[in-house]
């Protein structure tokens, strides 16, 4: 399955085969994935009956503009499992276009598992801020809780409000995860910082997260 | 080169300059309203929108959509710009505008709604023609028609304006945009097998201000020509005269009752029930159809759009009839299409993009008086697709709206897809939203979409529906009556009556994906009947607001996610409200007064005291 992905980055194999690229577009058509989600999900068991060798057709079809195929593509990549997570997380090793970053975040937040917060630290650190909101993401899905808050702390200051309403966000969600959720006191600092926040969505986010962050305290 | 009628126009040469006016009413004009101006009815939706997030302690004024970089493609669309609107502002800025039209039926006012749409400077150097012929003309059509002559050099200037609105394409780039505008498959969600693209780049090098521009001038040429013919002693011309000219033809019709096509730069018909064969022909480049009496009927043909030219329809009075396959009745694809008919009950019958309707242009019908039925497959009543605006307007009678029927949403067995009545949607991801609007001043109205419509916006859109007087009623199966969806805004406005209000879902004050819907109604008994998400819901960073402002009303109970509810997709949270400010409201039989109810720390409903 490596070797299939090298081949691929390597410009060998097709960007797409037909064979998959069909049955993406065809499951992605109204009438199917709208109409007849059964038939829907048919297409998406045909398309990743083999999964080393959909796999790179599918993630040469990320990028695609179409949202609906976006949305079948993500679904195949969730069917396939490990070895999707293992080849998303190899590519985002590397230097993928930010465009291409994004929507691998957004691919990796069903299929990812903790242990690679180093990884979304990266991102987070990023210029672009939809890299950065898109790995908050992940790490509120997955990421391991001291880690992840430990990355995400630092974002409650971030001079744009999409970054600080992910950034308190993702806190709450990480304490939404624990049975006896806790966060350091620079987080607090920083969520209480939030209640004076410009943007009401802020305010409330950072509200919320200390409430969460707050439970089986009392 | 012109050439007079063999031996007429010595004999026009003798009309009088003025007499009798041929047509009694030839301008409608219905008494101003009484009542809130604009100004007023903003103060008020602001207050009430205040007063009653104030009980929720949520701040009106910073209320609105946060957007990621995912917005850039949107970020200068009408509807993007205006859901980035703190919510107090959007409230204040859809009441104003609702309130803000007048009875005049002036063109003008309505497409002045999208601030990017700026005609350029009236000095601005065009590129120089011969203006000898022009005069010629003009002159001669002065010895006919006394006045007329102003109309011919305006519709001059008007292709002047418009040709430069494609001077950014070749010849070659514009009929492979013409091709691809034509066949472009509209009703459909994406579309995977289509160089859009290629379509949307080419499209980029339009300059619709020239489009507007040229619209603004041939508004001025019709105003001339109806000023000419009230004077025209029409007695006197009796036979038809022609006047050949290097734009095209110049006729003046007789009375009887013809058979005319579009082959025109102007024509003038004074009266009888004629029928017109409109054509999807290019040439002329700007053409204009003024009818001033009868019961006539208009007919267009074809599969094509008459991409890049300005047509213009206007039919004075008389019970017309508009019957249109695609592309007709105030349909702008690359170019600009207006239809005015001043009087008459009428009846409109369109298929696709038809009756105020855009895609990358400029379309717009304006009725200004009698009890109107309109009926539409796909794409209109004041709808827009990529940019431009399309305006429905209908100033006074009792109308009908109708728009689906032919074209399946999957999403639902036996729904089919509207996109009408105060519609926009851009081409996501390739092209910003534009503008759609459905102004309806007066009278009792009824309103009918299956999937989008009724102040929807889509993809940057704008989508306006709003009506000004009346008991009305408005039914859309899904995202309709106040509903945007992903970086845009549909509202729907009613200034006064007893209104009803139908919905499956997905509507009545609801936005989803940083997109922003309004519903606002300012006085009257009304009655609300919804399924799920609707009446003040908003999800994924979205802002869904129900405002009532005045009068007891009835909500039916509604499905999940409804009055004054609020989702969230990630960090983005949507803001959802249902404010009612006035009346004893009933629910389920209930009385409900003087009430708040939170959903979450999203989502609320409040009823307000009356003395509020």
């Amino acid at each position: 399955m490596i070797l299939a992905v090298l081949l691929f980055r390597a410009g060998v194999l097709p960007a797409a085969s037909p064979d998959v690229g069909r049955l993406v577009a065809e499951a992605a058509r109204p009438e199917v994935i709208y109409a007849d989600p059964a038939r829907a999900d048919s297409l998406i068991g045909e398309i990743t009956k083999d999964p080393a060798g959909s796999l790179p057709h599918l993630l040469a079809l990320v990028e695609t503009p179409w949202a609906l195929q976006f949305d079948i593509v993500r679904r195949c990549l969730e069917r396939i499992g490990e070895p999707a997570r293992l080849t998303v997380e190899k590519e985002l090793e590397g230097t993928p276009t930010a465009r291409r970053t994004a929507l691998l975040l957004v691919v990796l937040e069903k299929i990812g598992g903790p242990g690679r917060e180093s990884l979304l630290a990266r991102y987070a650190a990023s210029a672009e801020p939809a890299l950065v909101v898109t790995s908050l993401r992940c790490l509120a899905a997955f990421g391991e809780p001291t880690v992840s808050t430990s990355i995400a702390t630092p974002l409650l200051s971030h001079p744009l409000p999409q970054v600080r309403l992910a950034a308190a966000w993702t806190l709450g969600e990480i304490c939404r995860r624990q049975e006896s959720p806790s966060l350091p006191e620079e987080a607090l600092a920083g969520l209480r910082s939030l209640l004076a926040d410009n943007e009401p969505r802020i305010r409330l986010t950072a509200e919320e997260t200390l409430a969460a962050a707050s439970v089986g305290k009392k | 080169m012109w050439r007079a009628p063999a031996g007429s126009w010595k004999r026009w040469a003798k009309v009088p300059g003025k007499s009798a006016v041929l047509i009694a009413v030839l301008f409608l004009q219905p008494a101003a309203r009484a009542g809130d101006g604009g100004r007023g009815l903003e103060a008020r939706a602001g207050q009430a929108l205040e007063t009653g997030l104030a009980r929720l302690e949520f701040d009106p004024h910073r209320i609105r959509a946060l957007f990621g970089d995912a917005a850039a493609d949107t970020a200068g669309s009408p509807g993007h710009r205006l859901a980035r609107e703190d919510l107090a502002g959007l409230t204040r800025l859809l009441a104003r505008t609702a309130g803000s039209f007048d009875d005049k039926g002036d063109i003008s006012q309505l497409l002045a709604l999208d601030p990017r749409l700026v005609p350029p400077p009236a000095d601005l150097p065009l590129p120089g023609f011969p203006s000898g012929p022009a005069k010629a003309v003009a002159d001669s059509l002065d010895r006919l028609l006394p006045g007329a002559g102003e109309a011919f050099r305006l519709l001059v200037e008007a292709e002047r304006l418009l040709l430069q609105a494609f001077e950014g394409l070749t010849p070659d780039e514009f009929e492979r945009l013409r091709a691809l505008a034509a066949g472009f498959p509209l009703t459909q969600d994406e579309w995977p097998d289509y160089p859009i693209a290629e379509l949307a780049g080419l499209a980029s090098h339009l300059r619709l201000e020239f489009m507007l521009a040229a619209v603004l001038a041939a508004d001025k040429a019709s105003a001339a020509v109806r000023r000419a013919a009230a004077d025209a002693d029409w007695k006197l011309l009796r036979k038809p005269a022609e006047l050949d000219s290097p734009w095209g033809r110049v006729v003046l019709a007789g009375p009887g009752n013809d058979r005319h096509d579009d082959n025109v730069f102007l024509l003038v018909d004074p009266g009888g029930d004629d029928t017109y064969r409109l054509s999807a022909s290019v040439r002329p480049r700007v053409r204009m159809i003024i009818d001033l009496a009868g019961n006539d009927r208009y007919e267009s043909s074809g599969a094509d759009p008459p991409a890049g030219c300005l047509a213009w329809v206007e039919d004075l009075s008389g019970a017309d009839r508009y019957r249109a396959g695609p592309f007709g009745q105030g349909c702008g694809l690359l170019g600009a299409g207006i239809l005015v008919d001043r009087q008459g009950n009428d009846l409109y019958e369109g298929g696709l993009l038809c009756q105020g309707a855009a895609f990358y242009g400029i379309g717009c019908l304006l009725d200004v008086s009698g009890d109107d039925r309109y009926s539409l497959e796909f794409g209109g009543q004041g709808a827009c697709f990529a940019e431009g605006i399309g305006v429905l307007a209908d100033l006074a009678g009792d109308d009908s709206y109708y728009a689906g029927g032919r074209y399946p949403d999957y999403r639902e067995t036996g729904a089919t897809k509207s996109f009408a009545q105060g519609a926009a949607a851009g081409l996501r991801p390739y092209a910003q939203g534009g503008l759609g609007l459905l102004y309806d001043r007066g009278g009792t109205d009824s309103f009918e979409v299956g999937y989008f419509g009724q102040g929807a916006g889509y993809w940057g859109g704008a989508g306006l529906l709003i009506d000004a007087a009346g008991d009305d009623s408005y039914s859309a199966r899904r995202y309709g009556q106040g509903c945007g969806l992903h970086f845009a805004a549909g509202c729907l406005a009613d200034l006064e009556g007893n209104d009803r209000y139908t919905l499956g879902g997905v509507g009545q004050g609801a936005g989803e994906d940083r997109a922003a819907g309004i519903l606002l109604e300012t006085a009257g008994s009304d009655s609300y009947t919804a399924g799920w998400m609707a009446r003040g819901a908003a999800g994924a960073g979205g802002v869904g607001l129900l405002l009532e402002l005045a009068g007891p009303d009835l909500y039916a109970p509604a499905g999940s996610a409804s009055d004054g509810w609020a989702g969230r997709a990630w960090e983005l949270a949507g803001l959802g409200f249902l404010i009612d400010c006035e009346g004893v409201d009933r629910d389920d039989g209930k009385v409900i007064e003087r009430s708040a109810v939170r959903s979450g720390t999203w989502g609320a409903a409040v009823r307000l005291p009356a003395e509020n």
